[in-house]
């Protein structure tokens, strides 16, 4: 067998030292930033009541958890990260290249959280002490998040799990404030008036699972380093994680929005509220929630595959991610009605991809892996020249179908996906390459015999 | 001779009524033109827009409206604040660019009735802008070659040792 790359080496359940709790505290963590608050105010400018809204996004966040426990379950049960994880799914060379699809949109939310995050710095610094200037608020702000990402994997984990605790005491501090500032019963009054449980309400529950769905395709990476001991408790971490995190974040965003139109309670403070010790809250949110989801949701994805494609060891990987995310002009891509309108195409894109690893592992292969084979050149996951046409097929496939209607595009290209790549690997590719775990009574190996070609052991943790 | 004298007098009279005329003028005009706002003549798009508002008499940041007309003709009205770092006449707002194209600025003080107007233009690309790409690209190049370096190295010594 030829060498293993150490970085696509399986994570043995010896080595899985990250508890669920922390593993729940990192999720949280990639959901505290100001995108949170407008995905609440944004549902009730789509015309929901703050109820429907909350009804709506419970909704996609249930289904988001579902997604990401099932994308996820080849990291949890044998430690393998995305980029292997696609070797069946679309053979072992055009595997590369497909993963490449999910560092795109990486690198464009990196810049593009970095240019907000350093916004709001560089507002604060102007209130607080008169000094404005973007440029190096922007460098600063940048430059700390790709120093701290060389740091590797475990350390961007360890980080926003620990910026959690902080932020949530933020948040606490920031919920407090607004419900002072507005007195609980104007918010209720407003609570339950008006809205809409027809096609605005289910145009939210998309949005919502179309933002997550960018984790989804790569969950595999997060939870490679996760104790594995129990699947009820995986899924809890999740849902731990996610649902109270965004049902509150986006809370005080429908309740800010709805009481004084402000899309943010961040933005509430920079105008309204004369209190030094507020406006230092509101700093430490931005830079610990920015920091926190940027690490976490895009750099660290975008940095694995650049080290599996050009070999890069692993702190320039983080240099490269925070250096082509700058060439992406974000302060353009900020102000620019044409990024939102690509980040829906091409979440066209990341539907069926996840659609096609679900359908893969889960309902094809029964939760099994020929260990080997996933880490063999011109093995049985090459299918003949290194492409799995059912793949490739599928993706293209439910890409198309999916910009067909792009409000709905992340669910329609999830399900097209699946049952279009479901019946063309049975059917066509299945009968000219059989796969020996889909054999009756296939014993599957440890993931550790892989460990034994690795070059190192977890060289870029 | 006297008539002589009288005129001079005359001329004299008249050029100094003329100078406090000019004088009076000078200072009403100045007055008038006291409020002013400042503003960079080019931003990169998206940048903030710090709109700073001065006055030569205290300024109440609640008597002061600033009109913001952006490229595609729509207003956005603001009110201006003042913290610590601003004086007694002096004030500001902040504004975060949302187009591209020319922008215009319009201040109103109520309490003295007067105006003052700026303009700037958003664009891709400011010499800030620029000069910070080309600091990205150094690190980017330098880094590259530093990286080069090492793996060289590492498979150098890979090599000798086997």
């Amino acid at each position: 067998m030829a060498k293993v790359e150490a970085s696509l080496a399986p994570v043995l359940d010896a080595e899985k030292t990250m508890s669920y709790p922390k593993f729940t505290f990192s999720w949280a963590s990639d959901l505290i930033a100001i995108f949170a608050f407008m995905t609440g105010s944004g549902a009730i400018a789509a015309g929901l009541n703050m109820v429907q809204a909350m009804i709506a996004l419970t909704i996609a966040m249930l289904i988001n958890v579902v997604l990401l426990s099932a994308n996820g379950l080849p990291g949890f049960h044998f430690g393998i990260p995305m980029i292997v994880q696609m070797r069946p799914c679309f053979g072992d060379k055009a595997a590369s290249y497909v993963s490449a699809i999910r560092a795109i949109p990486a690198i464009l939310w990196t810049g593009y959280n970095s240019f907000l995050g350093a916004l709001g710095l560089n507002m604060f610094s102007v209130i607080l002490f008169g000094y404005d200037n973007i440029w190096v608020w922007f460098f600063v702000f940048h430059f700390a998040q790709v120093v701290l990402s060389m740091l590797g994997v475990k350390s961007i984990l360890n980080f926003t799990a620990y910026a959690a605790i902080a932020l949530f005491v933020v948040i606490l501090i920031m919920g407090v404030y607004v419900f002072y500032l507005f007195g609980v019963e104007n918010i209720s009054s407003v609570a339950s008036s008006g809205g809409s449980w027809g096609l605005p309400f289910w145009g939210v529950v998309t949005a919502n699972v179309s933002m997550g769905i960018t984790v989804v395709v790569n969950s595999s990476d997060y939870i490679r380093h996760v104790d594995n001991s129990s699947v009820p408790k995986y899924v809890a971490s999740y849902a731990c994680g996610l649902i109270p995190t965004v049902l509150v974040l986006s809370g005080l965003g429908m309740v800010v929005y709805a009481m004084s139109g402000i899309w943010s309670p961040v933005d509430l403070f920079v105008k309204y509220v004369p209190n030094f010790f507020i406006v230092i809250i509101a700093m430490a949110f931005i830079i610990l929630g920015q920091f926190s989801t940027n690490m976490f949701a895009n750099i660290m994805p975008a940095n694995m595959i650049w080290e599996h494609i050009f070999k890069f060891p692993w702190w320039f990987t983080s240099v490269f991610t925070g250096c082509l995310s700058l060439f992406v002009l974000p302060w353009f891509l900020t102000t620019s009605n044409g990024f939102y309108s690509f980040m829906n195409v091409y979440g066209a894109l990341l539907g069926p991809l996840s659609g096609i690893m679900i359908t893969d592992f889960i309902f094809l292969r029964k939760q099994k892996y020929n260990m080997r084979a996933l880490y063999e050149p011109g093995g049985q996951y090459s299918y003949g020249k290194g492409v799995n046409q059912a793949g490739i097929f599928a993706l293209v496939a439910g890409f198309l179908l999916s910009i067909i209607r792009l409000d709905f595009s992340t669910i329609v290209g999830i399900v097209s996906s699946a049952v279009i790549y479901y019946v063309l690997y049975r059917f066509w590719v299945l009968p000219k390459f059989p796969q020996a775990e889909m054999a009756a009574g296939y014993v599957m190996e440890s993931p550790a015999v892989i460990r034994e070609e690795a070059e190192e052991p977890q060289a870029a943790e | 001779m006297t008539g002589v004298k009288e005129r001079v007098f005359a001329v004299k009279k008249r050029i100094f009524q003329l100078a406090v005329i000019f004088l009076i003028s000078s200072l009403l005009c100045c007055s008038a033109a006291a409020l002013d706002v400042q503003v960079k003549d080019a931003y990169s798009t998206g940048e903030l827009v710090v709109i700073a508002v001065s006055s030569e008499q205290q300024i109440d940041p609640q008597d002061v409206s600033i009109q913001i007309t952006k490229p595609n003709g729509a207003t956005v009205d603001v009110s201006p604040r003042q913290e610590r770092w601003n004086s007694a006449n002096e004030c500001f707002e902040t504004y975060t660019i949302d187009l591209m194209g020319d922008y215009k600025i319009v201040v109103k003080d109520v309490a003295s009735g007067q105006t003052a107007e700026a303009a700037f233009t958003s664009r891709m690309f400011t010499s800030a802008s620029i000069i910070f790409m080309l600091v990205a690209v150094g690190i980017f190049i330098l880094c590259f070659v530093f990286s080069a370096k090492q793996r060289k190295k590492h498979s150098d010594a890979m090599r000798e040792g086997s």
